[in-house]
């Protein structure tokens, strides 16, 4: 057995392997090319509410 | 009825057993709150039980039967989650229901009991079962084996009878594994089907709630209760859920084009697990017979669902993981997880998200040419309850199997389908198909276009009854 298996449980390896965790997501993730004109799926809405010239309209 | 009696019962004979008044709705509630009591710290599965609302509640209900003001769910028990399953959270009370549990309430159901999970709802990456305030989850068919997670003590206490249903939350298998390991039936719904409010959030995106019940037809009378507008989750769509019924069902699910690949079994299932998922996908032929090859695009599901929960999920707790009671969670490689998401780029996530709008015009294509995808649920068996889930050189033993539910690419099948079912916001139904080798449960999921709920609950349900997996009941 070697000193690594023994320590799969040791926080600052734990901590190494999250970090090297997240840069393979990444890598993996920039590898896949995306067209410039796609956009993420539209998170942000602007809030519902009267403006002023849709009330003046209404009048 | 007595307490054995209503043990194991589905929502639709409690609902009939109650209009009949073989039981009311307070004795029905005692039964369910002295289950609980008694057999939920066997599984792990209680984080609180409720007992004067319940009472309460049970009683209001006495008095809608009476008056024959009783709707499909009057009278029966329910789980509901709000501890988060983490110590740092232990003593957190809210001052108003989540929105599904006001609706499930105004439907007339009773809260028996809040349901342990995996702690933040394993945001972070766990490694151990044990990673929850309840302990591990153990499964009703063997309480060595893992009931799944997140949804740990919903799995658990559906599957062991000690409620006729509970409500899961899913970001990326979360209501998906704890069905398919407990032999229960679960729905994920679309994304924005059902309101979040009230609910912990991992993820802004990703997160849904949905039913977890013994039977397709119990999901979907869950379902009609929970779904809907809600001006206090800007992401619900509105959009309310009828099931199909009689004559549209049973044509639907004739006429559905299913779209399967082969190799997701005969590859990728484990060996004790294999012959039951064989015998379900042809039991399932049987059923809705036009099978089509189809299979996921090529793309990285499990790295893109990765991104996008732990980004979000490091911001939505940044205060805890930046504080004193951060230490108090229970597994050290979910915290290493947490701590590293912190550090996720902006355009990584950013660019999972862009991958995301290219899943779903790959998925809607696909949806041009078959109506639904058959996949296994899981394609192994519960693990062992000691067993690490990350995979990592174990001290001496063999390397355990695999996690398979990421893969893509050549040869892939589709057993991508989770993550990716999850990052496209579609919806997904997990039901039992008979037993491995090793007497744990296996199951099948399918999965739709955004909104199928109708289509996959009548598919679920025509194979419910023809087979009877799911009525099957773990030694009590």
């Amino acid at each position: 057995m070697t000193e690594e298996e023994r320590n799969i449980d040791d926080p600052a390896r734990l901590a190494d392997e999250a970090r090297e965790n997240a840069d393979k997501a990444a890598s993996e993730l920039r590898a896949q090319r995306v067209p410039i004109e796609t956009e993420p799926p539209t998170v942000f809405k602007p809030a519902l509410s009267v403006s002023l010239a849709e009330r003046e309209i209404e009048q | 009825m007595n307490e054995s009696e209503v043990r194991f019962c589905t929502a639709a004979e409690l609902a009939s057993a109650l209009r009949r008044r073989r039981i009311s709705a307070l004795e029905l509630a005692r039964a369910y709150l002295d289950l609980l009591k008694k057999l939920g710290p066997k599984y792990n599965a209680v984080a609180a039980l409720m007992p004067e609302r319940a009472l309460d509640e049970a009683r209001r209900a006495d008095r809608a039967l009476a008056k024959k003001n009783g709707g499909p769910l009057t009278g029966a028990a329910r789980g509901a989650p709000t501890t988060w399953g983490a110590p740092p959270y232990r003593d957190q009370i809210f001052g108003e229901d989540a929105t599904t549990v006001a609706r499930l309430r105004r439907a007339g159901a009773v809260l028996v009991a809040k349901l342990a999970m995996v702690e933040l709802a394993g945001g972070g990456g766990y490694r151990y079962p044990s990673a929850s305030l309840q302990g591990p989850g153990r499964n009703p068919w063997n309480i060595e084996r893992w009931s799944g997670g997140s949804s740990s003590g919903s799995g658990s206490a559906v599957g062991a009878g000690l409620v006729p249903f509970a409500i899961g939350s899913e970001t990326s298998g979360s209501i998906g594994t704890p069905s398919a390991y407990c032999g229960i039936t679960g729905l994920r719904p679309t994304y924005g089907l059902v309101s979040r409010k009230g609910a912990m959030a991992l993820s802004w995106t990703l997160d849904k709630l949905g039913p977890m019940a013994r039977t397709a037809d119990d999901c979907a009378t869950v379902l009609e209760a929970i779904a809907g507008a809600d001006t206090g989750d800007p992401t619900a769509s509105g959009k309310r859920f009828r099931p199909l019924t009689g004559r549209a069902a049973t044509s639907a699910a004739k006429r559905a084009r299913i779209a399967f690949a082969d190799e997701d079994v005969s590859e990728h299932a484990s060996p004790e697990a294999r012959r039951a998922l064989e015998k379900g996908v042809a039991e399932f032929k049987r059923i809705a017979p036009t099978f089509v090859r189809a299979t996921l695009p090529a793309m990285p599901f499990g790295p893109m669902v990765q991104t996008v929960y732990s980004a979000e999920g490091a911001e939505i707790f940044a205060e805890l993981i930046e504080g004193k009671r951060f230490e108090q969670l229970v597994d050290a490689r979910q915290k290493a997880g947490l701590q590293a998401a912190l550090e996720i780029k902006a355009r990584d996530y950013l660019h999972a998200m862009r991958l995301r709008t290219r899943l779903q015009d790959a998925l809607a294509a696909m949806f041009r040419d078959v109506d639904v995808i058959l996949s296994v649920g899981r394609a192994m068996t519960a693990t062992p309850i000691t067993q690490p889930l990350d995979n990592p050189a174990p001290p001496g033993g063999p390397k355990p199997p695999p996690d398979k539910r990421n893969l893509s690419g050549p040869g892939s099948g589709n057993m991508g389908l989770i993550a990716a079912g999850n990052l496209a916001g579609i919806p997904a139904i997990f039901f039992p198909c008979g037993f491995a080798t090793d007497g744990l449960p296996v199951g099948l999921q399918l999965v739709g276009p955004a909104f199928s709920e109708p289509l996959l609950v009548a598919l679920a349900s025509a194979y419910q009854r023809e087979t009877d997996h799911h009525l099957k009941r773990p030694r009590a």
